[in-house]
């Protein structure tokens, strides 16, 4: 099996494949072209499987073994650019979730995108952007992984975009793409630094790469900026690049705006698995961050943002009426759970969170999909409401992922992976706040989730009330069909027991990635901390829950004239705050847009009205000089020379018709030049 | 190889030709341009097999040819390829059947339009393959007067003007060019590229500076500064160097289409030839000394050209700006190798990453901007002359392969890693930030804008609802696209196998960067 990892390009390469061949398929034959798709990423799947089996375990604590693969890309000069692949715990758990989770998106846009007239590009798209994912997982290097990370990005703009003609759309794709690079160009400058620092950027080479104790020791010593070594320094500018990535504040404002592209889009990229590549980033290179003797800076960096990002998503997606733009502010939230996590506890609790969040978001997403499929493109959730008994399989397998993401005390995953966290967060020696901040994100992601499930399933159709106030058909939602509701109920599953893997009583997943002997260990749940940290987030849940309920449990408004009733009971001003998402999105086009724009108008001002009437002065000194030039020639250069130039005049006139007059000047000048310049030179040189 | 003189033919060969061409008086001469396509698809191919030459030589100088040509004034007339060159010429090879086909419905003066281009492309030969400067700058010159005239009779309403201005700056720092080299020929006795080089590797241009040229009576330093000056500005306004680029803007705007792609594509890069030819290894003192001041200007230029870029309203001013700043990162990445680095192998290592990564973006900027130019002849000519992008809107329902092909082009002019742009780009960085790190992070802003301005290009053309110039638009016919393939291939493929081209940059590469480690 150890060949594998010379073979492991495949699972990137299939998908690759099928988008290149995609890319020529002819428009039309749309199941074809849906199942080449499928059959790749099945293929996949099925390879990322092996290579979960293939991954050597480690019953060291702390000693993970790794299989890599590394050759020559190609030279400059006499250095050399080696490239490579890795296979460890860390990216094989990513890979079974990433293939696992496209695989059921695209079966699902079969039947969501049916009618859509690009249903064949829909199909590329999404394969490149699978086969981009998959090789940033198995990148063994970090240009090859920021490579991957933009074609990622680039897939992003793309399907963002799919319906480039809703003008949304387009400012939409374009406002991701420009947002998410902002951070990378901080990732950018993070990895030319980090390259010159450690001559490679090969994460594991041997004992040569980048994340490997030599260098380690080396880029630690060496100094950075603002006091920080350059290990910490390298480290910020990292995750400036997730910060962009993974939609953590301030760069978090595209994430919301992305979700104009399809709903399969959200669920696979802007929810379970793109986003989550930054997470995956800042997991990749957390031996630099946390390597003893750097000083933490960049992992309270990460702490403190990711912490800022849980509870401003909370509170944001709390006052939200669009369905898909609670579960993005959702997403947000919790992908600063994952950071929050990583600054805490480290690798094992951000990836655990990671994993079961791709499970029940990719779930809550591809429910909402159903929902916006059955109400006929609504996505207003103040429009919807009643929906449980003409959706009844949506509505469980929404319940049950709405009940993961809330975190439900013992059955659901997301209990058991956001406890980690908090736990680690409690345990933080740096500073209280981070911790209370998630408990707060904590009960509030159990009221608004709550909030939406009242909106959307229960209580009574408000369909009714946009067609009063339209004057359109009215319209009958209806259930989705088997290829739509499948995904679902494979999801729902996972959202349960994927959560088993990572308890304190046994904790697989923490064992797996990290190294150690694996057991059962009955008593953990009830040791001092942790058992009163379990009741206490329990508790806050149920708050968010019963809460929750009491607001809208009774929703009986006319939603054309009614007030939300959080609005009523908060003090005017702060639900328009959260509404508006706490003007980010003002400020920043107020200020930053603003001010860009402010300096390509005076740069193009200064150009149209400075730089080029500054050649007519130019000009008229040339002609000065020209004119200085025909005196000159005309009593100092020799007859010859003269007749010489007349010729090229003669012919340069034959060519051009008209207007030369000026042009021979120009040409005696250059003539003039040359004779004067030999003179000087000959003068000169001789002697 | 060596019994034909193929350097010289591919030369002498469009050179002859164009002449020809352009005297032919009369009308009906309008079948002369599949004469010309085919002479010049014939020095394509020429150029072609030598690049392969060079490529797979494996050393230095691959293809020579050497002669005495006034031997009073100890001029030869030596040519010779080496991986550079090769480069070069395998751009001019694809670049100029595709201006030529590009041009091919241009409506007065055929055989006198197309006979320019083949000037321009016989010249271009001669000066990426010309070992002395009395030969380059004979050929130099030579390109600029069809070019003037290709804009003068051919272009936009406005291109008197703008035609003067390009032949007057091209002029004034021709001049310069001419003054600084003949002082440093003077010198070092030689016109030879190669002896001239050698004088420096040696560390003795200095002395011979001082010796031959000692009635300047000034110190040695200075001396050699003004020299290195008068040759890097008349090669700057050539790339163009901000803050002596206002030629440029109008000239790109006014020229027909197919020239600005070769105004962009090739004449741009014969400055930047000529400052790694001539400019830079000769005088690594010279260029130490003013290092500092010329990376602000060019930094700010870099920045400037972004946002000035981003001011624009018009298609082709924008591609013109955008150009200027590109072009801005192979000058960055040329002056830091000014930088004394006393003999320290890492930072010769950073060096070598810069000056790769500057033959790369010369290479990838050449075929990013040509193709992008003759999508704006597209644009242009399809709607009847619109050239406004918001005169334009949602094209990419009735053109989905021109916004596809496109909107590859603009991504790879954005530097989007997987495509040529961005190999070039990294390396650049990377090593300019190993030697001025400051340079490369002040620099950095500039990337963000690239991308917000196309993609704003992007999202104004194609996307939204469909425009008034999209009715009655074509797509791109089965030609257009086979004429754009193979640059749309190349994007690809350079992405993904930049040692396709590099492994025959690399002993070139190595050449210089020993020849200035000191």
């Amino acid at each position: 099996m150890n060949d594998l990892i010379s073979y492991i390009w495949l699972i990137p390469g299939l998908p690759i494949l099928a988008a290149l061949a995609l890319t020529f398929w002819p428009v039309d034959k749309r199941q074809g072209a849906s199942w080449l798709a499928i059959v790749a990423m099945a293929l996949s799947f099925v390879m990322s499987l092996f290579a979960f089996g293939a991954v050597p375990r480690s019953a060291e604590e702390g000693a993970v073994t790794r299989l890599v693969h590394n050759f020559n890309w190609f030279d400059v000069g006499t250095t050399s650019m080696r490239i490579g692949w890795i296979l460890d715990p860390l990216n094989v758990v990513m890979l079974v979730m990433v293939t696992f989770v496209s695989l059921l998106v695209f079966i699902y846009s079969m039947g969501y995108m049916e009618k859509d007239p690009r249903f064949v590009r829909f199909y590329a798209f999404l394969s490149l952007f699978a086969g981009a994912m998959l090789g940033l997982l198995i990148a063994n290097h970090l240009l090859i992984l920021f490579m991957c990370w933009e074609v990622v990005g680039l897939a992003s703009y793309l399907l963002i975009g799919f319906w480039f003609q809703k003008p949304s759309a387009a400012a939409a794709c374009k406002k991701a793409f420009i947002t998410t690079r902002i951070g990378d160009l901080g990732l950018f400058i993070g990895m030319v630094w980090l390259y010159g620092e450690a001559g490679s950027l090969l994460f594991y080479d041997a004992g040569q790469g980048c994340l490997e104790a030599s260098s380690l020791r080396w880029i630690a010593s060496a100094p950075g900026m603002a006091g920080m070594t350059a290990a910490a320094t390298i480290g910020c500018l990292l995750f400036f690049g997730a910060m962009g990535k993974s939609g953590q504040f301030p760069l978090h404002v595209w994430l919301p705006d992305a979700m104009e592209g399809p709903t399969p889009v959200s669920a696979l990229i802007h929810a379970a698995t793109m986003v989550a590549a930054g997470v995956f980033l800042m997991a990749r290179v957390h031996p630099l961050l946390a390597y003893s003797g750097t000083g933490t800076q960049a992992l309270s960096l990460i702490t403190w943002v990711g912490a800022i990002t849980a509870l401003i998503g909370a509170l944001v997606a709390c006052a939200q009426n669009d369905l898909k733009r609670i579960l993005a502010f959702s997403t947000i939230s919790q992908l600063g759970y994952m950071m929050l996590g990583l600054g805490t506890g480290g690798v094992a609790v951000a990836m655990f969170h990671l994993i079961t969040h791709a499970f029940f978001k990719a779930l809550l997403f591809l429910g909402a999909g159903s929902v916006i499929h059955g109400c006929h493109d609504e996505q207003d959730i103040r429009y919807m409401g009643g929906l449980r008994k003409a959706m009844p399989v949506t509505f469980a397998t929404y319940g049950i992922g709405m009940l993961a993401l809330a975190g439900f005390p013992l059955v659901t995953s997301g209990f058991w992976s956001k406890d980690e966290i908090l736990h680690a967060a409690a345990h933080w020696h740096g500073h209280p706040a981070p911790f209370l901040m998630a408990l707060a994100g904590a009960f509030l992601t159990a009221f608004y989730m709550t909030r939406q499930m009242c909106h959307v399933f229960f209580g009574k159709n408000r369909l009714q009330q946009r067609e009063n106030a339209t004057g359109e058909h009215p319209v009958i939602p209806h259930e989705s069909p088997a290829s739509m509701l499948m995904p679902l109920r494979i999801l729902a599953g996972l959202a349960i027991v994927a959560g088993f893997v990572g308890t304190p009583i046994f904790p697989w997943f923490r064992t797996f990635l990290e190294g150690g002997v694996l057991d059962w260990h009955w008593t953990a749940l009830f040791h001092g901390s942790t058992f009163g940290l379990l009741v206490g987030s329990s508790a806050l849940v149920i708050g968010g829950l019963v809460a929750g309920w009491w607001f809208y449990s009774s929703l009986v408004f006319d939603p054309l004239r009614d007030q939300d009733p959080l609005d009523e009971k908060l003090p005017s001003g702060w639900f328009s705050t959260l509404r508006a998402k706490f003007y980010l999105d003002e400020f920043y086009e107020s200020t930053v847009i603003e001010g860009a724009r402010l300096l390509a108008n005076g740069a193009a001002w200064f150009e149209r009205h400075f730089m080029i009437p500054m050649m007519q002065v130019v000009a008229l000194g040339t002609r000065v000089v020209s004119w200085i030039s025909r005196f000159w020639d005309e009593w100092v250069i020799n007859a010859g020379f003269d007749r010489g130039c007349k010729g090229i005049q003669n012919q340069a006139e034959r060519v051009s018709n008209a207007h030369t007059g000026r042009i021979q000047l120009y040409l005696q000048v250059v003539a003039l030049g040359f004779v004067v310049l030999t003179i000087i030179w000959i003068w000169g040189g001789g002697r | 190889m060596t019994s034909i003189p193929w350097i010289s033919l591919m030369i002498w060969m469009p050179l002859l030709a164009g002449i020809r061409l352009v005297f032919l008086n009369g009308p009906g001469h309008k079948q002369t341009r599949h004469f010309g396509m085919g002479v010049s698809l014939l020095t394509s191919a020429i150029g072609i097999i030598l690049w392969l030459a060079t490529r797979y030589s494996g050393s230095g100088e691959a293809v020579s040819e050497q002669f005495d040509w006034i031997p009073t004034l100890g001029v030869r007339y030596s040519l010779g390829m080496d991986g550079l060159s090769g480069l070069m010429v395998l751009l001019t090879s694809l670049i100029m059947p595709f201006a030529y086909a590009a041009s091919w419905r241009i409506d007065h003066d055929e055989p006198k339009y197309f006979g320019c281009l083949l000037i321009i492309q016989g010249s271009l030969a001669g000066v990426f393959t010309a070992t002395n400067f009395f030969l380059w700058f004979f050929f130099y010159e030579i390109s600029l007067i069809p070019a003037f005239f290709l804009v003068r009779l051919w272009g936009s309403p406005g291109k008197d003007q703008s035609s003067l201005r390009f032949l007057l700056y091209s002029m004034v720092g021709s001049i310069s060019l001419l003054v600084g080299f003949l002082a440093l020929a003077a010198a070092a006795g030689t016109f030879e590229f190669a002896d001239i080089a050698e004088l420096s590797a040696n560390g003795s241009l200095l002395s011979v500076i001082g010796s031959n040229l000692g009635w300047y009576d000034m110190h040695l330093g200075w001396l050699s500064a003004i020299i290195f000056a008068l040759i890097f500005f008349g090669l700057a306004i050539k790339v163009p160097m901000i803050p002596f680029h206002a030629w440029l803007p109008d000239t790109y705007d006014h020229a027909p289409t197919p020239v600005t792609m070769i105004l962009t594509g090739l004449m741009s890069k014969m400055g930047l030839y000529g400052l790694i030819r001539m400019g830079i290894p000769m005088f690594p003192y010279a260029l130490g000394k003013l290092l500092t001041p010329l990376l602000v200007i060019t930094v700010f230029g870099i920045v400037y050209s972004a946002f000035a870029a981003m001011g624009q309203r018009n298609l082709k001013r924008m591609l013109a700006y955008s150009s200027i700043n590109h072009l801005g990162y192979c000058l960055l990445g040329l002056l830091v190798l000014g930088l004394a680095t006393n003999g320290e192998m890492k930072l010769a290592i950073q060096k070598t990453s810069a000056l790769g990564g500057v033959m790369l973006q010369m290479f990838a900027h050449g075929i990013i901007a040509s193709v992008l130019f003759y999508f704006a002849s597209i644009l242009e000519v399809r709607t009847g002359g619109k050239v406004m992008i918001d005169e334009h809107g949602g094209l990419r329902h009735v053109a989905p392969l021109l916004a596809g092909t496109m909107g590859l082009a603009v991504f790879a002019s954005v530097g989007l890693p997987g495509l040529n742009g961005f190999i070039g780009e990294f390396l650049i960085f990377k090593g300019v930030f190993g030697l001025v790190p400051w340079a490369a992070v002040l620099a950095i802003p500039a990337l963000l804008i690239t991308a917000v301005f196309l993609l704003g290009l992007l999202q104004k053309l194609f996307h939204g609802p469909a425009g008034q110039s999209a009715k009655g638009f074509h797509d791109l016919s089965l030609l257009d696209a086979i004429l754009v393939a193979p640059f749309v291939i190349l994007m690809v493929v350079l992405g993904f196998f930049p040692h396709f081209i590099l492994d025959g940059l690399n002993p070139v590469i190595n050449e210089i960067i020993s020849a200035m480690r000191f």
